[in-house]
């Protein structure tokens, strides 16, 4: 079964080729790793799975995308994106809400909750979820900026699981926070795999070790390689990926 | 950074006119008081608490403009509010390309029209359009609420005032929405996608998410509509006259000085009655135009992580 099939996808910005004939299968209920140097590409795949590459001025997508079953480049970008929650490099909880109405809103949005009791129950799991609840529920109706940036990305993650997606999109979500936080992160994301399908885009071997059932390494826009992690990590078959792995990229 | 002694040079050349500038500004309000104290001293707070303009008894209360200025900056700050949010939507997320450009330039235009434009087509026509279509529609339905309570003679009221006001002022304060809208992080944006919003639910967190500098553009569109003059004077009735009711002639502090100051020295305390009236407008329009700025630099230096 698989949550995200590209085949020879090429995203084109303004003149500059971005994506070159990609072609990935992504199974569900993995987690799926892409790696590679910055500039490579990764952001802009992730963005063609929910189509936030749309707002993207002068983009050209070709090639198909399939996610969960649906032609992902001409179904409702709206309607798609309610099946897919996205966490950012940089924590983006919204300012002006609680810790609470932070990840409420992403229930309410998506009709996930019938009742207040339903609400708070999601907003607890989705806490629980990103391992935040012990530390924030005795203040839920703090705002984000009393959080550490760490905290602040894993709320970004519980507002992302509040929506009750079947793909979870994570763009370096550990990038800018400390290594203690990160930890805590990588743990949520392995536990949460029987959930959903997990899209990370990482730039650190040691991460993707901990963390992935399967690897794609993008280099230059293209796919030099994929496939299940550890065999990717015992027996590279590229210089790219070998370099890559030993952090030499 | 240090600068080079040509910098340094160069600043010293811009001081003088810099300074004298903001030196001017001091000088204007510092004149104002000055000229307002032979009639403070000599009326004190009566001229706060009584309406009446009778230079040849000298005698003053200028309650009735000071109240008229509020009302009709009140409405037109209304007036404003509906009709630039509905304007800085379109532009900044619905719009796109050429008719985005035609859209904005229209804006801008429309912001750089002499206020006499405004005044004579709201006495000719905004003025007519409101009395019949708004203010004796309110006043049949809702005659016991004061506010609608007396029936509009002739439209040139308090209302008509503020709305022409407002729609004068829609251009200043649709900008300053446009320009914090705009200056939102991407990243709120993304998130509000990210977690399957609709385009008009992400466009209403965003708005929600931008409030106080909607607060804060609201303000300084009242303080600018405190000062608007020539429209007011065209629209507002020109009557001492204090009602409780919107639909009644009124008078503003603006217009007030605006046709009375030319002969204003032929009597003892007139002048300065009117730069009495000035100094309050002055010292309150300072006031909403410093908090509107605070709370622009507040919430600009929160929504930036």
């Amino acid at each position: 079964m698989l949550a995200v099939e590209i085949e020879h996808l090429n995203v084109y910005i303004r003149h500059a080729h971005i994506l070159k004939n990609v072609t990935l299968r992504i199974p569900k209920n993995t987690v799926f790793v892409i790696m590679g140097p910055s500039g490579s590409g990764k952001t802009t795949l992730l963005k063609v799975i929910n189509r936030l590459i749309d707002f993207t001025e002068g983009v050209r997508v070709e090639g198909v995308v399939r996610v969960l079953d649906i032609d992902a480049l001409k179904a409702d970008p709206y309607e798609l994106r309610k099946r897919i929650g996205m966490v950012f490099q940089t924590p983006n909880p919204f300012p002006h809400l609680t810790i609470y109405e932070n990840v409420a809103i992403a229930a309410k949005l998506n009709g996930v909750a019938r009742s207040k009791r339903e609400l708070d129950e999601i907003v607890r799991w989705a806490l629980e979820k990103a391992m935040l609840w012990d530390e924030v529920k005795h203040r839920l109706h703090a705002y984000p900026h009393q959080l550490s940036g760490g905290q602040r990305q894993r709320l970004c993650l519980a507002r992302a699981l509040a929506m009750k997606p079947e793909i979870l999109l994570l763009d370096e979500p550990t990038a800018n926070i400390d290594p203690i936080n990160a930890r805590k992160l990588e743990e949520a994301i392995v536990s949460l795999k029987d959930e959903v399908t997990v899209v990370m885009v990482t730039h650190s071997p040691h991460q993707a070790a901990r963390v992935a059932d399967y690897i794609a390494v993008l280099y230059d826009g293209r796919v030099v390689e994929q496939g299940p992690a550890q065999q990717l990590f015992l027996r590279p078959s590229t210089e790219i990926t070998q370099k890559l792995l030993r952090g030499e990229m | 950074m240090r600068l080079s002694k040509k910098d340094k040079l160069f600043l010293l050349s811009l001081l003088p006119l810099a300074t004298s500038v903001l030196a001017l500004l001091i000088l204007i309000i510092f004149a104002i008081l000055l000229r307002s104290l032979q009639a403070i001293n000599k009326f004190g707070l009566e001229l706060l608490v009584s309406s009446v303009w009778s230079p040849e008894q000298e005698i003053y209360g200028v309650l009735a403009p000071l109240i008229g200025s509020l009302a009709t900056s009140v409405i037109a700050t209304l007036t404003a509010l509906i009709l630039s949010i509905p304007l800085a939507i379109a532009a900044s997320e619905y719009l796109k390309g050429f008719i985005k450009n035609v859209f904005s330039s229209l804006i801008e235009l429309a912001g750089g029209m002499p206020t006499i434009i405004y005044a004579v087509w709201a006495s000719e026509y905004l003025v007519p359009f409101l009395k019949t279509y708004v203010m004796e529609p309110l006043h049949r339905l809702l005659p016991f609420i004061p506010l609608f309570s007396c029936k509009p003679i002739t439209g040139f009221s308090i209302f008509a005032a503020g709305v022409a006001i407002g729609i004068s002022v829609v251009p200043y304060v649709t900008a300053l929405i446009l320009e914090s809208y705009n200056s939102i992080p991407a990243m709120y944006k993304e998130a509000c996608y990210g977690i399957g919003a609709y385009r008009h639910e992400a466009v209403s967190i965003l708005l929600s998410l931008s409030r106080p500098a909607i607060v804060a553009s609201l303000l300084l569109g009242f303080a600018r509509a405190l000062g608007e003059t020539t429209i007011a004077v065209t629209t507002v009735g020109s009557s001492m006259y204090l009602s409780s009711c919107l639909f009644a002639p009124g008078y503003t502090v603006a217009a007030l000085i605006a046709t009375q100051f030319a002969n204003a020295n032929l009597y003892m305390y007139a002048e300065s009655v009117l730069y009495t009236a000035a100094l309050i407008v002055t010292v309150i329009a300072t006031i909403l135009s410093f908090y509107g700025s605070v709370i622009m630099v507040r919430w600009r230096s929160r929504i930036v992580v």
